[in-house]
């Protein structure tokens, strides 16, 4: 409690406080409780009364309890899973109704989570760009009041089956998610139809309270209606549905999952089981079942094997009945067979559809087809419309779902890669993407400057970095650059930093310049293997010309291709990131390292030398070195850094992922940055004009220490200086390469 | 229908341009050659074209060096015959002396509808597109972005400034000048170039001497020297809005 | 004659293009020189007072219907037929959607040479030469006007166009030609740019933008600075190919040309094809961070500084001054 608590967990317990006691609280008393001045608490006092019902009287503060309905004390545990479950919702959703939305945001604020919180703006964001959602809001306010209050609703309600605009007069008992799929139901005994009936919420057009108040009859058996409901269309009898399961693999997630509560499962001689249940109408269990793809066929009843059939045969795929009837390999399955000959691609077989991917993917909510989404449209056999969509570029091949997949699935280097190169070669890419390949062609670097310009960079350092072909001797270190380093303006100031690194570790270096290309790492991930390989032949040859003990370079992703994708095509050298190099060398590094640095340094792994390549404790060995430095970690760090949105072509993507999502991955990152250094972090959007006063606004706030965000890649420092620019609060944050700091503790 | 796309390509002004000793010509050394932005265009305009109304597109280009990549990726793209000119296009080949080659070929092939990019930034003696249709005795419009064939004529989009266009009509055969074709050409993956060159075979013909009358050749080539440069303000920005509002005042503005 | 220097005319429904000034201006700056006769050559139905404020010695007027509209197939008939009759020493076209389609076709027709690109003439040894501009503007290609007979193509920004202008009429011939026949091109109908809310090339103050904006998000900076400065916003091409703003905001080639009171450059490197458009601004003050940046060849004040940081100080300090 007290400092370095944020505002919204102090809002938090302010609330906690002035519902606890129907005496209440003054001013005084409540800023020494939560340890901050008057006017700090006069403030959140006025904000929290926009939530919550603050009453005063003679100066004291309280929240009735009675107002307050929703008075629920969590956990943080307890947060978490309605916070998740919430995001299942959400993900489902294709309206978002603001109750969900400012829910979320309750949720996300009580785990105090700046990613979280700026996920649920994002969908806010988002949500501003979809169908009218005021008309819903409305609809569903007043449901809700007829669902407390027990006043009886007059809805008019959109037909399924025949279209026509009915309306009724409902007494609502219940409302209750699907199973499967994106609708909300509302349950209630329809005066009209004198019976119980289910409405789903998205059909209904218009609700109206009426004068009419109803007692809720204490017999009403609503959850054996709902054993049988599956999603709800009309139906009055009871149908068996008999499903057939023949792979055991799959069989075994069957047979382990609960998907009905009616449901039994058998288990068939040869490993398979057949699932049975009674339901009220068989066809809401269609997309369920189009979702096993060949895996599940339908036994029983004829209209639904009669269905499946049908829609088996539009797109082209396998019959359901039990003779292989011969036919043509539809692009689905040529596609899947294709990402399992991938190294350990057949593991896309045991896909549980667990949907850890797409929860961790940190722009998966972005896309129409997620990671999980894809695998299932791909056992739908129906791939093409994953391709039809451009979802697959807001995928920044960070490897977080790799990481995370309990199967196991190549997700990263295999679907995601080679969805993208689908995208590429039916010529789907947004331009700035198609600028950066074709500059990539063309010039051997994506910024489409000219080659012979690669190391102007290093022109006047004293002493002279040496280039390869002028030098015409071995070397010890062959520094491979890269492209950033060798022609962006910010990043070239690592270049020379590094340069004033090696030189007073007297290393013996030469750079490749002019002969040097693209390592083409970031463009092999956007889907474009032939000029990933025709850059590494070309790199190939260039190495082949010199001697050199090993390669190093600055360059996660280099380091990435250098190590294990060159050699495949028999260009093998020892290869070390910088960080390794340098670590190597603590001996004679610590010593030079005299000037003192006093900050607050939080580290960046960089999702292609952490999460790829397991690095993550040299970058911390070497900031630890320097003198003066507090290391902090950031609430995503190591495993599960978050990436800065760089990667798999996210560099040439930005404008194309700002349109789609308000935000962007390395502004989430800057929060964290901040608030892991002990400051406040306000991550909601701030009004254009306070942004920008960068200079004025750190000398007011006349910080103790420095605050530094430091990386060791270098998409990190032009992407998180832009990103500090547009957070609030970000101001005072300097973004620093691990050898720019270095070679500030170096006296000169 | 036929399309016949005839394409050059130009120095890629990404390289610094360098004159040579005599100060009459480019420096060779370096310079990279591209195809001409416009005639990329042409080829997207066609392949879009022959996609609508069937047919055929071939494209014709001059031996240049680095010219077999260009030809490749345009079959990559759609392209159904690419034929190469064989001769000596190393010096100076201005548009004069292309048109007349190209014409020669264009006549035995008879052609009904031919795009081309509507000019090209090495060009001193003016695009070839209508020199070529001098030649060929066939109707030119230039500054084209758009093309719509019916029975015997095409209708096409004429750009003039401010954005405003024209519709013109013109009977075939004839050349269009294209300004930019109603699709940007999309991204060609080098796996699909690779393919191309794998299966395509490019036709060569051997053309006529180049005669260049018609151009002229410059007595001097050089780098246009700067003018007054601006005033430039220092400080930070405290300092230079300042002072911008100060020039603002002087004008009268406020 | 011989040493006349012939200017074909442009215009376009009804309205003369700038571009015919620059020309008749190189000619009239080139026959002080040479002595010789400036002709201003006009084709169109009923377009005759179209002429009244050209800086030419004499109009050679061609009336005919098929000739109302820009058709190239009717111009190049009757204009073959003039300049044989005439054999100027120099015939001028613009370099646009007009010139650059007949220059070529005469070029091969009257087997005379063509010179495209031109951006001024200047008299050496007596023999005129032109001065051309290619790659994009970065080489200047400077040569002798071949005799007997050379046709020109121009761009603007050699001269004022204001040159070109005379208070007094010309003097204006009818002539006689063979009428145009066997027509192969037509005009259907004109197309019109789509409707915004303003005019960029009526307004005195304009806020130009260029990549150097970087987001989309950055518009709100710079349309700030275009409210405090009561002026409005435009672009360089990259900034409306992307869609951030309409085509009708673009400055440039292929956009609108301007000649506002202030024109603030900012983020724009100064390409040929943007600067184009602007150049005869009456104030440019330019803001990039990029020192070479060829904009500041053509701005009076230059700062080298991220617009992105000038931007909100600006717009304060302008505010500020309004209302003190």
């Amino acid at each position: 409690m007290g400092r370095g608590m944020s505002k919204a967990s102090r809002l938090q317990r302010l609330e906690e406080i002035l519902l606890s006691s129907s005496r209440g609280h003054t001013i005084k008393e409540l800023a020494d409780v939560l340890e901050v001045h008057r006017t700090t608490v006069w403030r959140d006092i006025n904000e929290l009364s926009l939530q919550a019902p603050v009453q005063e009287s003679e100066n004291r503060y309280f929240i009735d309890r009675k107002e307050y309905l929703s008075s629920i004390r969590l956990s943080r545990g307890e947060s978490l899973m309605l916070y998740l479950a919430l995001r299942k919702m959400i993900r489902q959703q294709s309206h978002l109704p603001p109750m969900m939305v400012m829910a979320m945001e309750k949720l996300s604020m009580a785990l105090r989570h700046p990613s979280s919180v700026q996920l649920a703006e994002s969908i806010q964001g988002m949500k501003n760009g979809q169908l009218s959602t005021v008309e819903l809001a409305r609809i569903w306010e007043v449901l809700v009041q007829g669902w407390i209050e027990r006043i009886t609703v007059r809805i008019t309600y959109q037909e399924i089956q025949t279209s026509v605009v009915e309306e009724y007069e409902v007494q609502p008992y219940q409302f209750e998610p699907t199973v499967q799929g994106e609708g909300v139901f509302l349950i209630g005994h329809c005066l009209s139809h004198e019976a119980l009936r289910t409405f789903r919420v998205d059909r209904i057009l218009s609700a109206a309270l009426t004068t009419k108040r109803f007692v809720r009859p204490k017999d009403i058996v609503i959850d054996s209606m709902l054993r049988h409901l599956w999603g709800i269309w009309y139906g009055e009898e009871l149908t068996r549905v008999r499903l057939r399961f023949k792979d055991p693999e799959v069989a075994e997630q069957v047979r382990k999952t609960l998907w009905l509560p009616s449901q039994k499962v058998r288990d068939l001689e040869g490993g398979g089981v057949e699932w049975s249940a009674r339901v009220r109408d068989v066809f809401e269990l269609v997309p369920w079942i189009h979702g096993w793809g060949s895996d599940c066929e339908v036994i029983e009843p004829n209209e639904l094997q009669e269905r499946m059939i049908e829609l088996k045969k539009n797109h082209g795929g396998v019959t359901m009945t039990v003779i292989d009837v011969p036919r043509e390999v539809t692009f689905s399955e040529a596609f899947y067979q294709s990402l399992q000959e991938v190294l350990d691609g057949e593991r896309i077989k045991v896909c549980l559809q667990c949907s850890s991917c797409s929860g961790i993917c940190p722009l998966g909510y972005a896309m129409e087809y997620h990671p999980r989404k894809m695998i299932s449209a791909l056992r739908a056999e129906i791939f093409d419309a994953v391709l039809d969509t451009d979802s697959v570029w807001m995928c920044v091949s960070c490897y977080a779902c790799t990481e995370v997949c309990p199967a196991k699935i190549p997700l990263t280097d295999g679907l995601m890669t080679r969805t993208k190169e689908e995208m590429l070669m039916a010529g789907n890419v947004p331009k700035e993407l198609q600028d950066a390949l074709e500059n990539s062609q063309r010039y051997g670097n994506p910024l489409g400057e000219s080659p012979r310009k690669r190391a102007d960079w290093a022109k006047g350092l004293k002493p002279e970095v040496t280039i390869m072909a002028k030098a015409d001797r071995p070397v010890d270190v062959l520094w491979f650059v890269g492209d950033y380093p060798s022609y962006h303006p910010r990043v070239q100031k690592i270049s020379k930093a590094f340069c004033k690194v090696l030189a007073a570790l007297g290393v013996d270096f030469g750079i490749l310049g002019p002969e040097e290309a693209s390592d083409g790492d970031s463009q092999r991930m956007a889907g474009e293997n032939g000029l990933f390989e025709m850059l590494a032949i070309k790199n190939g040859k260039a190495f082949s010309k010199y001697h050199f003990n090993e390669i190093i370079t600055t360059d996660p992703h280099a380091y990435n291709a250098l190590k294990h994708k060159y050699p495949e095509f028999g260009i093998s050298y020892p290869v070390r990131h910088y960080t390794e190099f340098l670590v190597d060398r603590m001996e004679d590094l610590k010593p030079l390292l005299k000037k003192q640095i006093d900050a607050t340094v939080t580290f960046h792994d960089p999702c292609y030398l952490g999460r790829v390549n397991g690095i993550y404790e040299e970058p911390r060995m070497l900031l630890q070195a320097i003198p003066g430095v507090e290391l902090v970690e950031m609430s995503h760090n190591r495993e599960n850094s978050l990436c800065c949105g760089g990667g798999g072509g996210g560099m040439w993507l930005d404008g194309f992922q700002w349109e789609k999502t308000q935000t962007r991955l390395s502004e989430w990152r800057v929060c964290e940055a901040v608030e892991a250094s002990g400051a406040e972090v306000d991550v909601r959007r701030p009004p254009i004009k306070e942004k920008r006063r960068r200079g004025l606004q750190a000398e007011e706030e006349k910080l103790p220490t420095k605050r530094i965000l430091a990386g060791a890649c270098p998409y990190e420092a032009p992407r998180f200086e832009d990103a500090v620019k547009m957070v609030e609060k970000a101001n005072h944050l300097e973004v620093k390469d691990i050898a720019e700091l270095l070679a500030e503790a170096m006296e000169d | 229908m036929d399309i016949f796309v005839p394409v050059k390509l130009v120095p890629d002004l990404v390289e610094e341009l360098e004159i040579d000793n005599s100060g009459t010509s480019l420096d060779r050394t370096f310079l990279r050659l591209m195809l001409n932005e416009f005639d990329e265009h042409a080829i997207q305009e066609a392949i879009l074209l022959k996609n609508r109304i069937g047919g055929q597109v071939i494209v014709i280009a001059p031996d240049y060096d680095g010219v077999d990549d260009v030809l490749y990726t345009a079959v990559a793209r759609g392209v159904d015959r690419v034929i190469k000119l064989n001769g000596d296009f190393e010096g100076d080949v201005n548009s004069h002396a292309l048109a007349r080659i190209i014409a020669a070929k264009l006549k035995k092939f008879d052609p009904d509808l031919v795009l081309t990019g509507v000019q090209a930034h090495d060009s001193l003696d003016g695009p070839v597109g209508a020199l070529l249709s001098a030649e060929l005795g066939i109707p030119y419009v230039g500054y084209v972005s758009k093309v719509r064939m019916s029975e015997g004529k095409c209708t096409v989009s004429k750009e003039y400034p401010g954005g405003l266009m024209a519709e013109m009509e013109v009977v075939l055969p004839a050349i269009l000048g294209i300004q930019a074709a109603e699709e940007p050409p999309g991204y060609i993956a080098i796996s699909k170039i690779r393919q191309a060159m794998k299966g395509a075979t490019i036709e060569e013909l051997d053309s006529d001497e180049l005669n260049c009358s018609g151009g002229v050749t410059p007595s001097r080539m050089y780098q246009p020297e700067v003018g007054e440069k601006a005033t430039m303000i220092d400080g930070e920005e405290d300092a230079i809005a300042e002072r911008i509002v100060e020039v603002l005042k002087e004008r009268g503005i406020f | 004659m011989e040493n006349d220097i012939f200017v074909l005319v442009e215009h376009l429904r009804g309205e003369v293009s700038e571009i015919t000034y620059v020309m008749l201006a190189a000619a009239r700056d080139l026959a002080a020189e040479t002595d010789a006769r400036v002709v201003a050559v006009l084709l169109g139905q009923g377009a005759e007072k179209l002429a009244n404020d050209f800086a030419a010695d004499v109009v050679l007027y061609a009336d005919h219907e098929a000739l109302k509209g820009f058709i190239s197939d009717a111009y190049l008939q009757v204009l073959e037929n003039i300049l044989q009759d005439h054999s100027p020493r120099i015939a001028i076209f613009g370099d646009t959607s007009i010139g650059a389609d007949i220059a070529g076709c005469l070029s091969v027709k009257l087997g005379s040479p063509l010179v495209s690109g031109c951006r001024s003439f200047t008299m050496e040894d007596g023999k005129p030469k032109f001065i051309s501009q290619i790659y994009g503007g970065k080489i200047m290609a400077k040569g002798e006007v071949p005799s007997p007979t050379c046709l020109v193509t121009m761009i603007p920004g050699g001269y004022k166009p204001e040159s070109g202008k005379s208070t007094s009429s010309p003097e204006i011939n009818s002539i006689t030609f063979p009428e145009p026949t066997g027509l192969r091109v037509s005009l259907n109908q004109y197309v019109e740019p789509e409707i915004t809310d303003v005019d960029i090339s009526k307004e005195p103050v304009l806020v130009a933008i260029g990549r150097g904006i970087g987001r989309e998000d950055n518009i709100e900076l710079a349309e700030e600075l275009a409210d405090a400065l009561g002026g409005v916003l435009c672009a360089s091409r990259p900034v409306v190919d992307q869609g951030w703003l309409s085509t009708s905001r673009m400055v440039g080639k292929s956009g609108k040309s301007v000649k506002p009171s202030i024109y603030l450059a900012m983020g724009i490197s100064g390409a040929p094809e943007h600067v184009e458009g602007m150049s005869d601004s009456e104030l440019i003050i330019a803001v990039n961070t990029d020192p070479a940046a060829p904009i500041f060849d053509v701005a009076q004040y230059g700062a080298e500084i991220d617009l992105l940081d000038l931007l909100p100080v600006l717009t304060e300090k302008i505010e500020a001054a309004k209302g003190g």
